[in-house]
Parts: C-alpha cells; structure tokens; sequence
C-alpha cells in the first residue's frame, strides 16, 4: 500500500512537471503513449523532430535557414510513466537551445549535426556500416523493417518517403521498383554515387521506381 | 466580466464539492502556437472542456449517468458523449490537462490527445484501456464533437504523407475518427449518414476451397463480395442488433504491407477533392474478430459534407485463429488507382 501511494505521489509529480513544461512557451515537446516504454520513446523522438522541423519553419527569423540543436544529451529531456495499460514518454527541448545555421539540415543528435554543417560529399570511398546493411537487401519489406529497427535502436536520425523530404539531397536514398525489388542506394549529395558499383549515379536513372530517404547518426 | 468572475467561482465551488467527494475535478489550459492569438473562444473552450471533464469523472465515482444537460455542448456533441458513455465508461487521467489547441481558417478549434482510462464496459478485454478524446469547439468555445481518437501513431502516419496542407489532415483524421467512433458506439445513423448515395462496399470473405491432391490439403481463397449502401446498411443493423459490444481500431500499415505506395492518406491527382485513406482495421465483438486492411474513398467536395463514396476490406489472414496465409493489401481495391483516380 505505501509503495503504491510513493509510485502515485511520485507519477503526481512527473505530470506536474510535464504540465508545467507544456505551459511554458520556451519549449518543444513531444508526448507519445505506445504499448511498450521503447516505441513511446522512440515515437516521441519522431514527434519531437517534427515539431522542431514545423517550428523552425514557422520562425520568420529562420526562414529559409534550418536548425540544429548542438548536443541533444545536454539539452534534450526525457520523462516516462505508465498510462492506463500503456508507457508515456514526454521528450522536451528548450527554444533557446535551437540555432539556425546555413544550409544545415535538422538534426537532434550531435554526430549529424557536425555532419550537416558541410555540403556533403558526393564521392566516399568507405560506407556507413548502416548503409552497407541497407544495401545488402534485395527485397523491399525485409528492408523497410530493417530501417525501422535501426531508427529505433538510434543508428538513423530520420527516415521518409522521398516525396516527403524537404532537403532530400542530403539523405542516403534507397531505391526500389514497382515488383519490391530494391536496386541499390544512393549516397547524399547534388551529384550521388550509387553505394553498390560506387560509380557516379543520378535518381533520373531511376524513373517509375520509389525512393525511401535516410540519414545515419 | 462579472459573468465570468461569477463562472469561475460557480466552478471553483462544484470543484471543492467534488473534491470532498473524491472524484477528480479537472483544470484545463489551451496553448496556441507561436505568433498565434489567444481568442476569447479559447477561455470559453478551456473553462468548457474543464466542465466535462470534470463532470465525467464525477458520473464515472459515482456510477451514474452523465448529466451533460447544463453542458455547453451543442446536440452533434451531446449525442456523441452520451453514446460513447453508454458503450462505456471512463475517467480523465490528468487532473491537469495541458494541450495545444488547434485554430482553423473558420474559427473552430480542435483538442486532441485528451487523456482517458476507460473503467467500466461489457468488453473486459478494454478494462483499464488508455484511449484519448478529441474535442472539437466552434469559434465561440461551445464543444461541437467529443470522439475518441486515432492512436498518435496512427494519426502521424496519416498527416505525414500525401497532403500538404495540414488543415485538410486534421479533417481528414476527423472523418476517419468519426467513422471509428460510430462503429463502436453502434451508431448506425452517423454511419448511414457519411455514406454517399451511391456508395460501393466491397468485403473480402475467406473461403476454404479443397486441393485435389493425395495431400488433401485444404487451401483458402479470399473471394470479394460487392454490396450498395443499402444492403450494406441492412446488414450492419443486424450485426449491431446481435452484439452487445463492439471495438473497431484503426492503426497503420507497416512499411513491410506497403510495397511502395503512401500509407495513410493520398490524394487524387485526378480529381483533388477525393482522397484515399488506407489503414489495417481491427475488429472485435462480443460474437466476433477479425484483422484486415480497410480502404477509404473520401469525397470532400466544397460546399457539402465529406462522404464516403468507397469502402473496401479484405482480410489479412485467410486463417486468422493460427496466424497463417498472410495477405498483402490488394493495390486494385486499396488505392486510388484501383478506382481510376
């Protein structure tokens, strides 16, 4: 009975916490309830990047610029709880810990952001182990279930359909035709190499196929 | 100003009495985003939703019916409330609610993510169920809809893909909780009602069919049976009638279903007022249960209500007791292209 009334003093005082968070304008949050504590964290991760992403283009300030947070470990918290039969995390950042810099793209993690500060490069010669694994797949369902697990265990910062990325020359691309089959993958860049010939390639070569973008952390 | 001064102190009083009785009185605050201005609506909706659930919590202490007369609700609302309290009852989890609120182009705002627990219903299997409420207010703060919602997951899915603008998302996810919500509250005439006339439902049945080998291994076959919306209609009241309860999920189709084309919402390039929404549906009932992939053709031509001119589902298992014979959506009953749009 006492330990039950600790852990319900205890959850009181993480909701007022979160509430006083949501109350603040100086935030960014995201909430996520999800039926294991690791897919609410990880949806909370990818509501907040889309929250960062709807903010940064709504700041007139910011227009036409992107932003990036410097060291997510330094700034970004974190809150669970249980919810009814389920796990909410609450994942929270501060405005003033967001800067714009040019031509970098959205980035909560650090490695990605120093990454996204130059043009990326069109030519490498040594691969991402993440890429190397995404390419290695031939089949279009094994690899989607691939990228999600990697995005889960924090190897990619984000993925998207093709039509849904706003910078996409600096995402890797997969590529894969109309029967499942996946082609290959392209690296980042105005000018991309094909990652499995490491020959220059371009995605007009790839037309009536779909495209998913990812970046790697 | 006196009027609102009088209000509050009206609340802060039900509020004590509700709190010597145990229930759970509950405080709302409504943000706005940034460079957005705060209306006088938005009071009105904060102090309104803070009434209902507070009321809510107070029915769900006390087991009783909700007295949502004196609730500034209009009768959309009121009906909606009340059929989601017959199907089951529920409490609000946060006795403080903080959520953004949504304003659009008209005035109206929208709530999502407000947190319940259902705690009472015929269906064990929800006892203790989280499950967040949508509310809807016009530009006065008055609650037009009060729904449960699509998981968060789901409606990311959804405004994620396919249309650019947001407020089209937001009514589209309207639409697709609302059709949700009719289901498990067996309200046939909201069903009925956001059905064009003219409307195609096509159902994917399993049938066993028999191989003629030495094995004689019995194989399955999904066969597509075609109804109008008045056969369709017809035989969902006999299925209401022999239910006690029903729960209807949406949730989205896993990258691994989709071999390329959007999940979720995708517009017609044809005619850019119909939209497709695909989602796999979970269906359970007090006589029945089932798991499939559910497709929607909606119209949201200007100047009149949304419809719903298509409404295909095929099963996802052709045997679903052991998990075996796994479906992939079918791309000509589950996609735009399917209907030449």
């Amino acid at each position: 009975m006492l330990s039950a009334t600790v852990l319900a003093q205890n959850t009181d005082e993480v909701k007022q916490q979160i509430a006083k968070v949501k109350k603040s304008s100086q935030y960014i949050y995201a909430d996520a309830v999800a039926a294991t504590a690791e897919d609410a964290a990880g949806l909370a991760e990818e509501l907040l990047y889309d929250e960062i992403k709807k903010w940064g283009a709504s700041m007139k300030k910011l227009q036409g610029k992107s932003i990036i947070v410097g060291d997510t470990k330094k700034y970004h918290s974190s809150l669970s709880l249980p919810r009814g039969n389920m796990f909410r995390t609450f994942i929270y950042v501060k405005k003033s810990d967001l800067t714009a810099v040019d031509n970098a793209s959205v980035s909560i993690s650090p490695q990605e952001s120093e990454v996204k500060s130059q043009e990326p490069s069109s030519v490498q010669s040594v691969w991402p182990d993440v890429v190397t694994t995404i390419a290695s797949y031939t089949e279009y369902a094994p690899m989607a279930a691939k990228i999600k697990e990697l995005k889960i265990a924090g190897k990619i910062g984000h993925y998207a359909r093709y039509g849904n990325l706003e910078r996409s020359e600096i995402y890797y691309l997969v590529i894969y035709d109309q029967q499942g089959n996946v082609l290959t993958v392209l690296s980042p860049g105005k000018e991309r190499t094909n990652v499995k010939t490491g020959k220059v390639d371009t995605l007009t070569n790839y037309s009536g196929c779909g495209a998913i973008g990812f970046t790697v952390k | 100003m006196i009027r609102n001064i009088i209000h509050s102190l009206l609340l802060t009083a039900l509020m004590t009495v509700i709190g010597t009785l145990g229930a759970q009185a509950v405080t709302v605050t409504l943000t706005v985003d940034d460079g957005q201005q705060r209306t006088a609506g938005i009071s009105e909706a904060e102090r309104n939703l803070a009434e209902i659930l507070t009321e809510i919590n107070r029915s769900q202490a006390a087991n009783s019916e909700l007295q949502n007369g004196k609730l500034k609700m209009d009768d959309f609302a009121r009906k909606s409330l009340a059929r989601l309290w017959g199907a089951a009852h529920f409490k609000c989890d946060d006795e403080e609610v903080v959520e953004r609120c949504w304003i659009f182009k008209d005035g109206s705002m929208m709530v999502r993510s407000i947190p319940l627990i259902i705690t009472q219903t015929e269906n064990s299997s929800q006892m203790n169920e989280y499950q967040e409420a949508v509310v809807e207010f016009n530009r006065n703060g008055v609650v037009t809809d009060f729904r449960f919602s699509l998981s968060s997951q789901t409606g990311l899915s959804m405004t994620d893909c396919g249309t650019e603008d947001i407020e089209n998302a937001h009514i589209i996810q309207q639409q697709v909780e609302r059709f949700r919500t009719a289901y498990n509250t067996m309200d046939l005439a909201t069903i009925e009602q956001m059905f064009s006339d003219d409307a195609l439902i096509i159902t994917g049945t399993v049938v066993k069919t028999k191989v003629l080998s030495d094995s004689e291994k019995s194989a399955f076959k999904v066969v597509y049976n075609r109804q109008n919306k008045e056969q369709y209609i017809e035989n969902l009241r006999k299925c209401f009638r022999r239910n006690q309860w029903i729960n209807v999920t949406f949730s989205e189709l896993d990258s691994s279903d989709d071999q390329g084309a959007c999940a979720g919402i995708t517009r017609s390039t044809k005619n850019p007022n119909k939209y497709g929404v695909r989602l796999r549906q979970s269906w359970k009932s007090s006589s029945y249960e089932d798991e499939g992939y559910l497709f929607l053709l909606f119209d949201f031509t200007p100047g009149k209500d949304p419809e719903i001119n298509v409404r295909t589902w095929q099963p996802e298992w052709t045997d679903i007791k052991r998990k075996n014979g796994h479906q992939q959506p079918d791309d000509d009953i589950s996609t735009l292209g399917g209907f030449g749009l």
